[in-house]
């Protein structure tokens, strides 16, 4: 449930960046109709591939703290 | 050499084209798409499709030679009626657009990509959305952009943003933007409230952007490079964002017709055995039900086997229609959005690369039910040009015939003058009677209304 919002937030965050005009990159132009439709989609795969490796970050993290708990809890038990 | 009939809307694509022989349809390979082809087959990737049914599957022709330079030809399975985007509901677009990313997603894994994510590469077989063109995979090359971006927003995103975020008759736009809506005028149409959606924020308000940022910019490019986890990430994410997608419809006009009709349940019945009392008769191979509604009568013809489209101008009883028939499973039934007072146009290149709804014809069975009144009165059309269009787009024609005393027709004149001198069930035989004979008429009871069965005249007679 955390994990799904701090994605959410993170993503909202980056959407408002996009239209802020900073992630526009002149370098990367060339003369073509689907040069701005080949550069948004650069910028998207990119904030896309971010926000999956952070996701999988995170539940690694929530992965190794569950079991670390997890163990504790056993060897409560014991 | 064989001789061959181009077909009509190929023609764009320099990896091969379609054409007719023997009234069956071929694809011929062109030489400079063999590698891709090979490939297609070898990996595996084609296999893998059309075992899903994702991907229509063909035959490789050994002895057929036309005249041109080629390098195979292969025999796709054959679709029984070409359809439209423009004449799907939501969800079945929803679905069409799924099914490319699907595609897309599986080719991936065999190394390959699509290059066309165009919606008329998608038609609809044994009631799933299904991939038509085989020549439509490349090699992916780690680092390439995904090419038909644009065109998959256009084809597929903007209408279904359209009509899920702001009214469902925005998707007809796609009849008169062939390569799909804009995305600046899909942008400028979405409400505001889309900006807090990523991915219509992100695939059409930035992608429009973008568009008219990079707009006659005079930069020259030095690489296009993409990682495969922000073009694979791009993929999922326009999957997730369609996925997510949904129309919350109100009532339309036709929506719960059904149970709004003055029929009594055994009238109703009566109804439901004439007209399969007519398929006995006329046994048909394929049947076109105008005006089906949601698809009562739609399916006594498909339940029997027959290939049938069920068209409705209305979205709502088309968008029902469909998703019964996806509960069901159903494989016989396609619903489809028609006007019939401006049935779908041929349009395109030299207004002949889409074709209109008579050029898809003749069917074999017409059943036009509780709709004569309809076109009669609220459109204003004589029963001869309704006798002499029927007669161009069918053999049979089961249609029923309401008085002007039945309460649907008078519900239908409370709100206009009734000039309709020439609605009686005389006037109606005799324009009808001009183009076709009567197999059988039998009145339904406890209705007031006719049902006829009519064959076509030859012109021979």
């Amino acid at each position: 449930m955390l994990n799904m919002k701090i994605s959410q937030i993170f993503f909202t965050i980056l959407t408002l960046l996009l239209f802020s005009q900073f992630s526009f990159p002149n370098a990367f132009a060339y003369i073509d109709p689907g040069s701005g439709s080949i550069i948004i989609q650069m910028i998207i795969g990119a904030l896309v591939g971010v926000g999956i490796a952070v996701k999988v970050f995170w539940f690694k993290i929530k992965l190794r703290l569950s079991s670390t708990f997890n163990k504790n809890d056993s060897n409560d038990q014991i | 050499m064989t001789k061959f009939r181009r077909e009509r809307s190929s023609f764009r694509d320099t990896s091969g084209f379609l054409f007719f022989h023997e009234k069956n349809l071929y694809r011929a390979i062109n030489s400079s798409y063999k590698e891709e082809y090979d490939y297609l087959i070898s990996s595996g990737l084609y296999k893998k499709l059309t075992e899903l049914h994702l991907l229509i599957s063909h035959t490789e022709m050994e002895n057929l030679e036309i005249d041109c330079n080629y390098y195979k030809i292969i025999k796709p399975e054959l679709i029984s009626f070409i359809s439209y985007p423009y004449e799907w509901s939501f969800s079945q677009l929803k679905d069409a657009a799924l099914t490319t990313l699907e595609i897309q997603k599986i080719a991936m894994k065999y190394g390959m990509t699509l290059k066309d994510a165009s919606a008329f590469n998608v038609q609809f077989y044994n009631g799933k959305p299904i991939f038509i063109d085989t020549l439509s995979f490349e090699k992916y090359n780690e680092g390439q952009i995904w090419k038909p971006y644009r065109q998959f927003c256009q084809h597929f995103l903007a209408p279904l943003a359209l009509m899920s975020k702001k009214d469902i008759r925005l998707g007809f736009l796609s009849k008169t933007f062939i390569d799909g809506i804009p995305l600046d005028l899909t942008a400028k149409l979405l409400p505001k409230t889309t900006f807090g959606n990523f991915g219509i924020a992100a695939h059409i308000h930035a992608h429009s952007k973008s568009q008219k940022h990079y707009e006659n910019k005079d930069v020259k490019i030095k690489e296009r490079t993409m990682s495969k986890r922000s073009f694979e990430g791009l993929i999922g994410n326009l999957y997730s964002s369609i996925k997510k997608m949904s129309w919350k419809y109100k009532k339309t006009e036709w929506g719960d017709y059904y149970s709004d009709t003055n029929y009594t349940e055994k009238s109703f019945e009566e109804k439901k055995k004439i007209v399969l009392s007519a398929l006995d008769m006329i046994k048909p191979k394929n049947v076109w039900d105008m005006g089906a509604n949601i698809g009562v009568f739609s399916r006594l013809s498909s339940s029997k086997g027959i290939n049938t489209i069920s068209f409705d101008i209305d979205p709502l009883a088309v968008e029902k229609n469909y998703l019964m028939c996806l509960q069901n499973q159903e494989q016989k039934i396609l619903p489809l959005i028609l006007d019939l007072t401006n049935p779908s146009p041929s349009i395109g290149w030299d207004n002949n690369e889409r074709m209109s709804i008579s050029q898809r014809g003749p069917v074999d069975a017409v059943f036009a039910l509780a709709l004569i009144h309809h076109m009669a009165i609220s459109n204003n059309l004589p029963f001869n040009k309704l006798a002499e269009f029927f007669s161009k787009i069918c053999k049979f024609l089961v249609i029923e015939f309401i008085s002007k005393s039945d309460s649907q027709v008078q519900r239908l004149l409370l709100t206009r003058e009734d000039i309709f001198e020439d609605y009686n069930q005389e006037h109606f035989e005799y324009e009808f009677f001009k183009f076709f004979k009567t197999l059988k008429s039998q009145k339904i009871l406890e209705s007031g209304r006719t049902i006829y069965i009519l064959e076509k005249i030859s012109s021979k007679n």
